[in-house]
């Protein structure tokens, strides 16, 4: 009896499956694009990746091209310079995450605290708007600003009575220049969703405590920060992966050669051998370098923020 | 893209499109005002009457039935087509399909941008037209891959008088390097061999100043300083520069290189040249390059230099000249159009051009890099390979041979715009292989001005050398308009074409002696190489102890420059048996 019991169980179960099934069908039929889309646009061209281990030629194509194994990556590690634009390009994009993380939490709690609608209105979109301009047009903008003989900051530091600043010149100065003006132009850009998650925080939580006696700081502190952890904790390990991403268009408009010694990162690197002579091979296996780096960093920040956050981004 | 690539797209476009206006003139030379003479036959009627024996080949013979050709090529914003016509149907089709029974139809077309992308698909997906216009590099990539036809036969027993003579100009340089094992792989358009750098000086300045006119590199020295200290815009505040520079030491970046200085000091950046014991020598590492650091180190500390040259690309120094801030600068030919029409315009700024000078009795050479500007190649297996050939003998012919007639509908038609004026339509740009004659542009600048100061135009005929001519003439009237001095500077006696003329005549050019395909150790180290340099001269310049510059020295043959000097010897050797 139990197992004409537990056949009609599972017969049951898979009856209910079925019917699941028939339910939920156009649903997965509307996933298959863009499912199509993935696989034929991010995973087939992962096959490219055999390119970084041969001698590729687009004449002779992935099937014929000489195979070398490691030898570009040798390559690319004996470089002279790549020691130095490895360096600056952690020490460039991990001041650019910290400070991409902090400055916009922080901006978009001030805003919140905001009272006024259209003021918090006007500033959130003057703050977000430089985002949308490229750095061939800001780096223009950004050379006459820092300008050392002509330029507003250092008249400004110079009517304070101070030595003129070389921004753009001085290998001291030149990495923190860059994270500054990165900053400038994408810190409104990034409160956007800090902001979002705010206005998800449920209000009861702030009534509860304004009976309990909190204050605005510490309804902050243990309510709005609190609160928005999961975000921030999405954040914080997404933009893990760009720890070799240092900004290429940033850079690339703002450098020049008085600050190759601090200035000159992997991508700068890799686009001046690439400009010689069209090297796919090397290109490749620089791209698949930084893949691997940025997919064991952020496999270890998933697994820190599930342990301490008890949190799941996936 | 970088507003450095955008630029350099700008300075080619304007240099094109500015000697275009000018090269294309060379045809108009030889039109007769009056064609009534009795017509000669052509070398095509002559050549047809010929080809009834078929064993001689014929450079212009016709194919009895049309063969298809089906060609990938470059087509950017300037070509303008008539209502009505387009790359696929136009005059020069029609004319290669009557003529040579060639029918000519363009597989696909692309604008710069596009054009190296989409060769490269092209190339990868090994499904190539009959014709393609490519790269240097590519021709080697595509030699390798033996997707190429063989066109040595077909240029020798197909390629006509003229175009044999066009092609030779230059030595028959670029017809080498269009060359693989002594097979001839594609037909090159010979890139021109006339020295592009000059120096430009603000005039009003000189006179303001009580300055004459530089005759050696220790005049330029004395200009410089006095320029950068003596108050030349008469404002009161040191806020003048010697000289414009920019923050790249490489050739070609212009304007605002040091090519035109390091040529005084017989110096030539990233140019292989003779080391007189028969084989090649980097000039870039020579001890005379050390002179030309120290120079420039010298005018730094003497406030002649921007102290933020290091940071200036070529559009911000052209700011600085068109505000005013710089006097003197080496540039390019084409300079007058961009930057120094703006700075005429706002504070009608003086500026002439000279010819570079030198340090010593020895006159200054410039280097040039005689090469291909663009290569045509043909698909292996076509069955008529010298078709293509006969595509160039035909515009060769054409365009040193044009009647009035032909001129406007082969080279130049004039049409209405529309709004009751003319527009000009370059109907010469639909040919795809045209070579041309860089130097015949000198003796219709002569035939201009003397027409100018005459003031008979009659020995002009139509076309571009007229057009000049009533360009010129505007500027004897109307001192005002900024396009008709910036004519005026570039055509005018004296202007920046003069000087070029004047560096033919005199054979002011020192040729790169390297022309053969990237070497494997410079397409593993050169961009190393090239960082060194920049890294090291800058500091240089700001200062640094010249020592730097030995070590420069040594660095560069231990990380790969004698690698590459061997190899490029090794090369010399080969071509020069």
């Amino acid at each position: 009896m139990d197992i004409a019991v537990e056949k009609k169980q599972t017969e049951a179960v898979g009856a209910k499956k079925r019917s699941r099934w028939r339910a939920d069908y156009p649903l997965h039929l509307m996933v298959l694009p863009g499912l199509l889309i993935v696989l034929v646009y991010h995973y087939l061209p992962t096959v490219g990746i055999v390119m970084a281990f041969q001698e590729y030629s687009p004449a002779k194509g992935f099937f014929r091209s000489e195979w070398v194994g490691w030898e570009h990556f040798e390559y690319i590690f004996k470089l002279p310079d790549f020691k130095s634009a490895l360096y600056n390009t952690f020490f460039i994009a991990t001041m650019k995450i910290v400070a991409g993380q902090v400055v916009p939490i922080f901006i978009a709690i001030l805003l919140n605290e905001v009272g006024k609608t259209y003021f918090k209105r006007t500033v959130q979109t003057l703050i977000y708007l430089p985002h949308f301009l490229s750095w061939v047009i800001l780096a223009g903008i950004l050379t006459d600003i820092l300008s050392i003989n002509y330029g507003i900051v250092n008249q400004i530091i110079q009517s304070l009575g101070l030595e003129p600043i070389y921004f753009l010149g001085d290998n001291n100065w030149f990495p923190y220049t860059i994270v500054m003006t990165d900053l400038w132009k994408d810190f409104g850009w990034g409160t956007i969703i800090f902001l979002a998650a705010i206005t998800g925080i449920n209000p009861n939580l702030y009534e509860a405590a304004v009976v309990d006696g909190a204050n605005r700081w510490k309804q902050t502190l243990h309510i709005t920060l609190p609160g928005m952890m999961p975000i921030i904790a999405l954040t914080a390990t997404l933009s893990l992966g760009n720890v070799l991403n240092a900004g290429f268009d940033q850079i690339f408009n703002l450098y020049s050669p008085m600050v190759y010694k601090s200035g000159d990162i992997i991508d700068t690197l890799v686009y001046r051998i690439g400009l010689v002579d069209a090297q796919f091979s090397v290109g490749a296996a620089v791209g698949l370098f930084k893949s691997l780096v940025s997919f064991v960093l952020i496999t270890v920040s998933y697994a820190l923020a599930y342990k301490y956050l008890r949190y799941r981004i996936f | 893209m970088s507003n450095m690539t955008i630029q350099k797209w700008a300075s080619a476009v304007l240099a094109l499109s500015l000697s275009a206006a000018v090269i294309t003139g060379c045809s108009s030379a030889n039109v007769k005002p009056n064609a009534t003479e009795a017509p000669q036959p052509s070398p095509t009627e002559a050549a047809a009457e010929e080809s009834e024996s078929p064993a001689e080949a014929d450079p212009f013979g016709k194919y009895d039935s049309p063969v298809q050709l089906k060609m990938a090529r470059l087509v950017d914003t300037t070509f303008k087509f008539k209502p009505g016509e387009s790359i696929d149907n136009n005059d020069w089709n029609k004319l290669f399909l009557d003529r040579l029974g060639i029918d000519l139809k363009y597989a696909w077309t692309a604008n710069q941008q596009q054009y190296p992308q989409k060769m490269n698909v092209t190339i990868a997906s090994g499904d190539i037209p009959d014709l393609m216009q490519v790269w240097g590099p590519q021709v080697s990539q595509l030699a390798d891959a033996d997707s190429l036809a063989d066109l040595t036969e077909a240029y020798e027993k197909y390629a006509s008088p003229r175009l044999k003579e066009l092609m030779n100009l230059d030595g028959g340089i670029a017809l080498n390097t269009a060359k693989r094992d002594g097979k001839l792989y594609a037909i090159p358009e010979p890139a021109s061999t006339v020295p592009n750098t000059m120096l430009f000086i603000r005039k009003d300045w000189l006179d303001k100043l009580g300055l004459d006119e530089p005759k050696t590199l220790q005049d330029v020295f004395a200009i410089s300083e006095a320029f950068a200290t003596q108050d030349p815009d008469g404002n009161g505040k040191k806020d003048t520069y010697g000289i414009g520079l920019q923050k790249d030491f490489s050739k070609n970046k212009v304007p605002f290189g040091i090519e035109g200085l390091a040529s005084g000091f017989h110096a030539y950046l990233d140019t292989w040249i003779q080391d007189g014991k028969g084989g090649l020598t980097q000039s870039t590492i020579l001890p005379e390059m050390r002179d030309v650091l120290l120079q420039l180190q010298e005018m730094y500390k003497g406030g002649q230099i921007d102290k933020e040259f290091g940071v200036k690309d070529s559009s911000k120094v052209n700011q600085d000249v068109v505000a005013g801030r710089i006097g003197m600068f080496y540039g390019p030919q084409w300079s007058p159009a961009l930057p120094l029409k703006d700075s005429w315009a706002n504070d009608k700024a003086d500026w002439r051009s000279y010819g570079v000078v030198s340090i010593d009795d020895k006159p200054a050479l410039l280097p040039v890099k005689p090469n291909g500007q663009n290569y045509f190649v043909v698909k292996k297996g076509y069955p008529n390979p010298e078709a293509a050939i006969k595509l160039a003998n035909l515009f060769a012919d054409i365009s040193l041979n044009v009647t009035e007639e032909n001129f406007n509908k082969y080279m130049k038609s004039s049409i209405d715009d529309g709004n009751g004026g003319k527009s000009v339509i370059e109907v010469f740009k639909y040919a795809p292989i045209r070579l041309q004659n860089h130097e015949a542009v000198f003796e219709n600048m002569k035939l201009i001005n003397d027409a100018v100061k005459s003031g008979d135009p009659s020995q002009l005929g139509v076309g571009d050398n007229l057009a000049s001519y009533e360009r010129l003439k505007k500027w004897e009237t109307d001192k005002t308009d900024p396009n008709a001095w910036q004519d005026w500077a570039l055509l005018g006696e004296g202007g920046t074409y003069s000087v070029q003329e004047m560096y033919v005549r005199e054979n002011r050019k020192i040729n790169d002696e390297y022309w053969g395909p990237t070497t494997e150790t410079m397409s593993k180290k050169q961009s190393t190489l090239d960082k060194k340099k920049e890294e090291v001269f800058t500091s240089i310049v700001l200062g640094a102890p010249i020592e730097e510059f030995d070590k420069f020295v040594s660095d560069w043959k231990a990380l790969g420059g004698d690698e590459i000097s061997k190899e490029v010897n090794d090369w010399y050797a080969t071509i020069k048996q």
